[in-house]
């Protein structure tokens, strides 16, 4: 598809949405209509993609900081999942996967209204989206995502962010970034699923997404005190690797869930994905070691969610040699990324969430749009409609993130005090404290 | 001689206060006397910012566990200094910080880069 067919076909979708609001209210069926073996599996993903942020991702960044700071970093994670939760039943679910138009969905759904389950008469509400399953456990496979995604964050401003601007931050950015590319991409009727962008489980949506929010939050709130001269040292690398661990036991829900259906296509996304994570970890400990002389357990994590990442967009759609394709091209993107190009952008992205979701995500974008295999998806991939999400997503999400950042520095501010900061969050922002 | 962790603070802040202001303090008494180590953590907090910081580790130690400054098991061994200066706790069996207990070529690997 060219540019101008794109074009075109994206004003036709805006005339269209404008001139006929759509019908955003669930279709209810009999229980009969509900595949119990779909629903069983979209259940135990849920779990486990909830999995990734509690404890999984906490445990990652906690590892990762100083002493001084592990608590208020897992903290973080914990508080996000309470707080999107909230957000997506009243309003996010329904901005997020209701028609409405290609930009944005309807508000007809607040607090999840017409989600219905009636034992008496035995019949349910199902998404349109994802007809074989309860409604109920679609919100909550989404609201997963909703989760993570914000969470994913706060590894880039880790150390020096105040704990109120923060759940601010996140509940702005939530409904005016996550919510509206969410719904672009898996929105049948978003722009970007019209154009034909393929987001089998969230490279966009999630990865890209999180990872320029991540770096435009780096740049706002500034370097932490002594960076480039102390030694900031991590934690404990072994609750990083328990960490990373759950992330990728975790992810199988994330990737194989996102066919949202127990059928072979999912199998596939849990095979390819396995596949590709491993070729990244060995990838990355191998440059580590050509380059450093060393393999590193935090290298090792790194290439594991480096390779997470990049197979995430193209999980339902490639094979098992796109996805060695896809491992090696992350390991090598993301050791860079984490590096080389993080000196390059003089950001201190504490925890390397462009270096790695935002890197990872657009090298899975982009070969997404290479190596789709028809067979598996039904679709092949465009590499320049790729670039559109992509590159889209990453600037919309920069861009929006900058205003609200700018938002809540003039107001209610952004960093903690010095003072603070040199005391650790974990004492100065919660009066608690590892001994 | 009674350890715990606060003594390789207190160390650290012996050393600085010593080379900067040219002020020397009584690391022992400090560890015992609450009074005289928070006289000395305010001279610290006027010397520079990384003995103001080494005042706050400190202090927040003093805030942990109140009272019980000269009452932490005694360690066997004596704390020590490494070549490079840097303190380290090996052979001390007090729970110092992660700080103080890395390995040069560690705290190197760390200064402005994770990866």
């Amino acid at each position: 598809m060219s540019n101008r067919t794109a074009f075109s076909r994206l004003m036709s979708l805006t005339l269209i949405a404008l001139a006929s609001p759509a019908y955003a209210q669930p279709t209810t069926v009999g229980f009969d209509q509900i595949s119990a073996g779909d629903t069983a599996w979209m259940l135990s993903s849920t779990a486990l993609v909830l999995l990734m942020t509690i404890p999984g991702l906490a445990l990652f960044y906690a590892g990762m900081v100083r002493k001084k700071n592990v608590l208020a970093t897992a903290l973080q994670s914990l508080c996000i999942c309470a707080l999107i939760t909230v957000l997506w039943v009243f309003i996010g679910y329904s901005l997020a996967f209701t028609p409405g138009t290609p930009w944005i969905g309807s508000l007809d759904r607040l607090l999840l209204d017409g989600m219905v389950y009636i034992k008496e008469t035995s019949q349910l509400s199902v998404s349109h989206i994802a007809p074989t399953i309860p409604e109920s456990v679609f919100v909550m496979f989404q609201l997963t995502f909703a989760i993570i995604t914000p969470a994913l964050i706060t590894g880039a401003f880790a150390e020096r962010m105040r704990f109120g601007s923060l759940m601010v931050f996140m509940t702005l950015w939530s409904l005016l970034v996550y919510v509206p590319v969410a719904h672009w991409v898996w929105e049948p009727g978003g722009w970007l699923a019209s154009l034909g962008a393929l987001d089998f489980a969230g490279g966009t949506v999630v990865h890209i997404n999180a990872g320029a929010a991540g770096l435009v939050c780096a740049w706002m709130l500034g370097p932490r005190a002594g960076y480039g001269k102390d030694a900031f040292l991590p934690y404990n690398l072994a609750l990083t690797m328990v960490g990373a661990s759950l992330l990728w036991v975790g992810w199988f829900g994330f990737n194989a869930g996102s066919a949202v259906a127990a059928d072979g296509r999912a199998g596939m996304a849990m095979l390819v994905t396995q596949v590709a994570t491993a070729t990244a970890v060995l990838v990355w400990i191998t440059v580590e070691w050509m380059t450093r002389s060393r393999v590193t357990v935090l290298g090792a994590c790194s290439g594991a969610v480096a390779g997470l990442v990049a197979i995430t967009p193209a999980s339902g759609f490639v094979n098992v040699g796109g996805a060695l394709v896809i491992g090696l091209a992350a390991g090598i993107a993301c050791f860079w990324g984490a590096t080389g190009l993080k000196r390059l952008l003089r950001a201190d992205d504490s925890l390397d969430v462009f270096g790695i979701h935002g890197i990872g995500g657009l090298v899975g974008a982009l070969l997404t749009g290479v190596l789709a295999d028809k067979s598996i998806g039904g679709v092949s991939g465009n590499l320049g409609i790729q670039a559109i999400g992509a590159f889209g997503t990453l600037i919309y999400s920069a861009a929006v993130s900058f205003v609200i950042l700018l938002a809540i520095r003039y107001t209610i501010g952004l960093r903690v005090s010095t003072d603070e900061e040199r005391s650790g969050l974990d004492l100065s922002l919660h009066s608690e404290q590892i001994i | 001689m009674v350890y715990d962790d606060k003594f390789p603070i207190a160390a650290q802040l012996f050393i600085r206060l010593k080379r900067s202001p040219g002020r020397v303090i009584d690391v022992t008494w400090m560890l015992e006397n609450e009074m005289y180590a928070l006289e000395v953590l305010r001279v610290a907090r006027a010397a520079d910012a990384e003995s103001a910081e080494l005042a706050n580790r400190y202090e927040a130690l003093l805030r942990a566990r109140p009272g019980k400054a000269a009452a932490a098991p005694a360690a066997q061994g004596g704390a020590m200094f490494a070549r490079t200066g840097a303190f380290t706790a090996a052979g001390t069996g007090a729970q110092a910080t992660s700080e103080e207990t890395v390995a040069p070529e560690v705290g190197r690997h760390y200064v402005g880069a994770l990866r």
